[in-house]
């Protein structure tokens, strides 16, 4: 008999839930996947608001992918995949391929030079600089600049950029739909094609990039956090790569790069918003159907051995305290995923989240504090990071002993039904809100297909956070927030003169 | 058989070559069809008996519900002394809620539901947004027409408020990004102006729960209101929702504060000004002078002159600055031509310390070449494609729409001025903007602002002119 009420309260509760779950199966139903006999593979979500849709490629590359003395190239070659191709951004691709063949010869004869330290002939090194900057003043006279971006603007196009992380790199934008051809023609180009040309002055605009990392306290707070982090995996190194490795990096580089990892089966594109997925599907054959299929390059051999020993680093900068702090967690194919992002909803959204409530507004040791899970990616293991701003007159250590107050609460006491049930709320209406941006969407769809083999892991994983318990939390709390496995970062201020 | 055999064998053969022959050797070749019909919602306004001005749009694509409001107040309204009132009252009329909504509760509730009900106050307005699971809308308006009308500023949030405004202080020259912007606003505004003062220790010390109640007094009355809610609900009924949450709010009668104005000095502010930061490996260049309004008859060819000039991807100062000398990676600039008050107009650059005085001649050569020489039929050609046939994109959401209708209305612009935008861009000629870049660009009046290490660059700053020095230390608190 006591059995009874509890299946009634359980078929209540399916019925709540598979209502909530009812306006996802509908915006999955309006989800169209294909894969071309290359290995590439479409998703294509139709929303007619409006006639324009978003487009973007997601490469499964990223920092993660480079060895020692190649650090950045994933992030600079997503900065030469907009320099054109054979057909855009040239005046005469035949002359030009010439003059950037001598650009190579001109930079290796330097690189050799340079490589002699003290003992390299002043004068020549003198002659062979002006011989490299002459070779690509040749080579820009037959440059088109920025031809890409200008057809995509020429075009009415918005939201144009790319960005490159430790696990991915995406290429996106936005075209009046009617143009829809546009975004295959120039993208298919881009990936068939590519021409490194502009080289050497992009992988400067790159070093000013970094510089503008270096220059922000939280740049070389992150940068500092995670090379302590890791000791083995890439993901501890800096996705804009060491400054040493910028220069020093070649086309030949960017070229052994994109040939081994942009390859189709390595990409995952989708389209959101005003178009017909018979028509994408079409032209998806024209021209993507172009680029010759080639095999997946071999998976990361390292991973990262169980840490085992507290680690520290301390910035001391003329900026305010800052504090990060880290624990190592699985990846995003772990069965207990949606555990971590229960719990970081749990510890920091909103006003009423456990670390705003303890630390900013009750012991005012922190004036902004937040939770993520998965720094610096998901595909590999990676971090739960803490970062809060120290309030002022208030130490470092004071907000790290809080934090650890928090952790060590979620451990030791359940939390409430009403709490968890927030989680889950807040989790829905944030989904929601996902779908109200066609670029937002196609991110998501493209990161969920190529991380996790299957897009409907979008709304998959709401579910599974609407079956977290409180036991999972404590039980996952407990393994993961303990002092061998954590990392501290901290920012101490170096009083200005 | 045979035949058709080989009939098959021949389109087998021919299929991908006639697929191939399908892509055109260049994009420019590429037919494209008529845009499907743009079908903007239509939004319904009323104006409650108090003279709170609402504007609905049913949209029914997901189960939410989203409000945004903007209320005629700001921190160019607030005593001198007391800069960051605005902004702390702002933040505790929500954090601190009401007697029959404790901020606490407040966010308690909130969270549980997955809603979020907030109120901030800018320079020139106060903003109101909630954003619901439909079936929360109702709770969501009473809150919010409680908070705007009774908060009661608690003491403990107060003190919040003024710890978060210390840090602010304390912090604000931490990021170099952040200095630049700011400094160059005070440079041209005036640091005592409206538009560029900033909360120091001593103005934030001084504040008191009884100058927040004053402060809400004087400016908060339904009158002083512009509310837009749209989402999954049906007008007749949202309309009765917000009469009950909002109509018993009386008026309250204080007439529209005026714009304070902009200082005369702020036209004439030519020079080169430095901010020295020493741990610091590149320096930022920051150029421009004060700009005009919205509804000045020439914006809108500055803004096609601007696009040229250093908007976007293809600029002029993204080919040369960037692609070209490969000098920098941030690099750019723009025409913030204000609804109410002239805006300043800046282009910013930020490179290696060496080359600081080749940016920032670079940079002005780019200004100085636009105001002798104008641009050409193509450069015209793109600027007005990009923001012409991108049109579609400001009717792709619903927020967009709702907040633009706000928007017109509390600035006092006409509700069809994005229609009216367009066509005047659409008439921008050639004359046109070399017109405007020869009146208003004046390469040799500009004020220069560069913040970087001292020395370590060739030649040094002085050899362009006076280095006027700026002190950005905070200034302690000469009171506890």
């Amino acid at each position: 008999m006591r059995t009874a009420p509890r299946s009634l309260l359980l078929a209540f509760c399916l019925a709540a839930l598979s209502a909530a779950q009812d306006e996802f199966r509908q915006i999955e139903s309006r989800v169209t996947e294909f894969t071309l006999s290359n290995g590439m593979q479409f998703l294509v979500l139709e929303r007619h608001k409006a006639p324009v849709a978003s487009f973007l490629t997601y490469a499964d590359v990223g920092s993660a992918q480079e060895t020692k003395g190649i650090t950045g190239l994933a992030h600079l070659f997503e900065h030469m995949a907009f320099k054109g191709t054979d057909k855009i951004g040239t005046k005469d691709y035949a002359r030009e391929r010439a003059a950037l063949e001598k650009i190579e010869q001109a930079y290796a004869a330097l690189k050799e030079e340079k490589r002699k330290g003290s003992k390299a002939d002043p004068a020549r090194l003198q002659q062979l600089e002006q011989a490299f900057r002459q070779a690509q003043q040749e080579a820009g006279n037959y440059v088109v600049p920025n031809e890409f971006g200008e057809a995509v603007e020429r075009a009415g196009g918005r939201e144009l950029n790319a960005s490159t992380g430790a696990d991915q790199t995406m290429y996106f934008f936005s075209l009046p739909s009617n143009q829809t051809e546009l975004w295959f023609w120039l993208e298919s180009e881009r990936f068939l094609n590519p021409v490194f040309r502009e080289f050497y002055k992009e992988r400067d605009v790159v070093m000013e990039e970094r510089r503008l990392m270096e220059s922000q306290p939280v740049g070389r707070l992150l940068e500092e956090f995670l090379a302590v982090a890791y000791k083995a995996h890439p993901y501890g190194e800096p996705v804009v790569g060491h400054m040493s490795d910028l220069e020093n990096l070649t086309m030949a580089d960017a070229a052994a790069f994109f040939r081994k990892y942009y390859i189709p089966s390595n990409l995952v594109a989708a389209v959101v918003g005003d178009v017909d997925p018979r028509q994408i599907r079409e032209l998806a054959q024209r021209y993507f159907g172009r680029i010759p299929s080639a095999p997946k390059p071999e998976p990361l051999r390292t991973v990262e051995p169980p840490q085992e020993a507290e680690r520290r680093v301390t910035l001391w900068l003329r900026a305010q305290r800052t504090v990060l702090v880290g624990y190592h967690k699985p990846d995003i194919n772990h069965p207990d995923d949606a555990v971590y992002d229960a719990i970081g909803s749990l510890l920091s959204e909103g006003r009423s989240s456990r670390l705003y409530r303890g630390l900013v507004r009750d012991r005012k040791v922190a004036t902004q504090v937040a939770g993520f899970p998965g720094m610096p990616g998901e595909k590999y293991p990676g971090l739960f990071i803490f970062y809060a701003l120290t309030a002022p007159g208030r130490s470092n250590q004071e907000v790290e002993k809080a934090i650890e107050e928090e952790l060590e609460r979620l451990v030791k006491e359940p939390v409430s039904k009403e709490e968890l049930d927030g989680v889950k709320r807040r989790a829905r209406a944030a989904l929601l809100r996902q779908l109200e941006d066609n670029l937002t969407m196609a991110m998501q769809l493209a990161r969920m297909q190529a991380l996790t083999g299957d897009w409907r892991n979008l709304f998959r994983h709401l579910e599974k956070i609407n079956a977290v318990t409180p036991e999972d939390i404590q039980r996952v709390a407990k393994v993961t927030f303990v002092r061998t496995n954590k990392t501290v970062g901290v920012i101490e201020p170096l009083e200005a003169r | 058989m045979r035949r058709t055999a080989l009939l098959i064998c021949l389109i087998l053969n021919l299929w991908p070559a006639a697929a191939l022959a399908q892509i055109p050797k260049s994009y420019k070749e590429l037919k494209y069809p008529p845009l499907n019909r743009i079908t903007p919602p239509e939004p319904a306004r009323f104006e409650l008996a108090n003279g709170m001005a609402i504007y609905l749009i049913e949209d029914h694509e997901l189960p939410t519900i989203s409000a945004a409001a903007l209320i005629r107040v700001g921190s160019r309204w607030e005593p001198a002394g007391k800069a960051g009132l605005a902004t702390i009252a702002g933040s505790v009329m929500r954090t601190g809620g009401s007697q029959k909504f404790p901020g606490d509760r407040l966010d308690e509730e909130l969270d549980r539901l997955g809603a979020t009900v907030e109120t901030s106050i800018g320079e020139d307005s106060g903003r109101a947004v909630i954003s619901v699971l439909k079936e929360d809308i109702e709770r969501g308006l009473i809150i919010l027409a409680d908070i705007l009308q009774h908060p009661a500023f608690p003491e403990d949030k107060i003190e919040l408020a003024k710890i978060q405004q210390r840090d602010r202080i304390a912090r604000r020259n931490d990021n170099p990004n952040a200095i630049v912007f700011r400094e160059f606003r005070r440079i041209i505004y005036g640091k005592d102006s409206p538009y560029a003062r900033q909360p120091e220790y001593d103005t934030i010390n001084s504040i008191t729960r009884q100058d927040l109640i004053e402060f809400h007094r004087e400016f908060f009355q339904p009158e002083s209101v512009i509310l837009a809610v749209w989402g999954d609900f049906a007008t007749a009924r949202m309309r009765a929702l917000i009469e009950k949450a909002f109509g018993d709010w009386p008026r309250g009668g204080r007439p529209k504060p005026p714009v304070p104005p902009v200082e005369p000095g702020a036209r004439n502010r030519a020079g080169i000004y430095q901010i020295v930061k020493e741990d610091m490996p590149n320096s930022w260049v920051a150029m421009g002078f004060l700009a005009g309004r919205r509804d000045d008859p020439d914006y809108f060819a500055l803004e096609v002159m601007n696009e040229i000039l250093g908007g976007g991807f293809a600029s002029r100062l993204f080919n040369k600055v960037r692609t070209e000398q490969g000098l920098a990676y941030t690099v750019g600039s723009s025409w913030q031509a204000g609804w109410d008050r002239p805006g300043i107009f800046t282009a910013v650059g930020s490179t290696k310390t060496e080359t600081t005085v080749t940016i920032l001649q670079s940079m002005r050569n780019e200004i100085e070449r636009m105001a002798q020489s104008g641009v050409t039929e193509e450069e015209l050609a793109r600027a007005k494609d990009s923001i012409l046939k991108g049109f579609a994109f400001e009717f792709d959401s619903t927020a967009k729409i709702a907040q633009r209708l706000v928007t017109y209305e509390y600035y006092g612009y006409p509700r069809d001025y994005l229609q009216r935008y367009r066509d005047n861009i659409e008439k921008v000629t050639k004359e046109d903007v070399a017109r405007v870049a020869r009146q208003y660009l004046k390469p040799d009046q500009l004020a220069i602002l560069v913040l970087g290490k001292e020395k370590g660059f060739e030649p040094p700053l002085s050899t362009l002119g006076k280095v006027t020095p700026v002190d950005i230390r905070i200034p302690p608190p000469t009171r506890p």
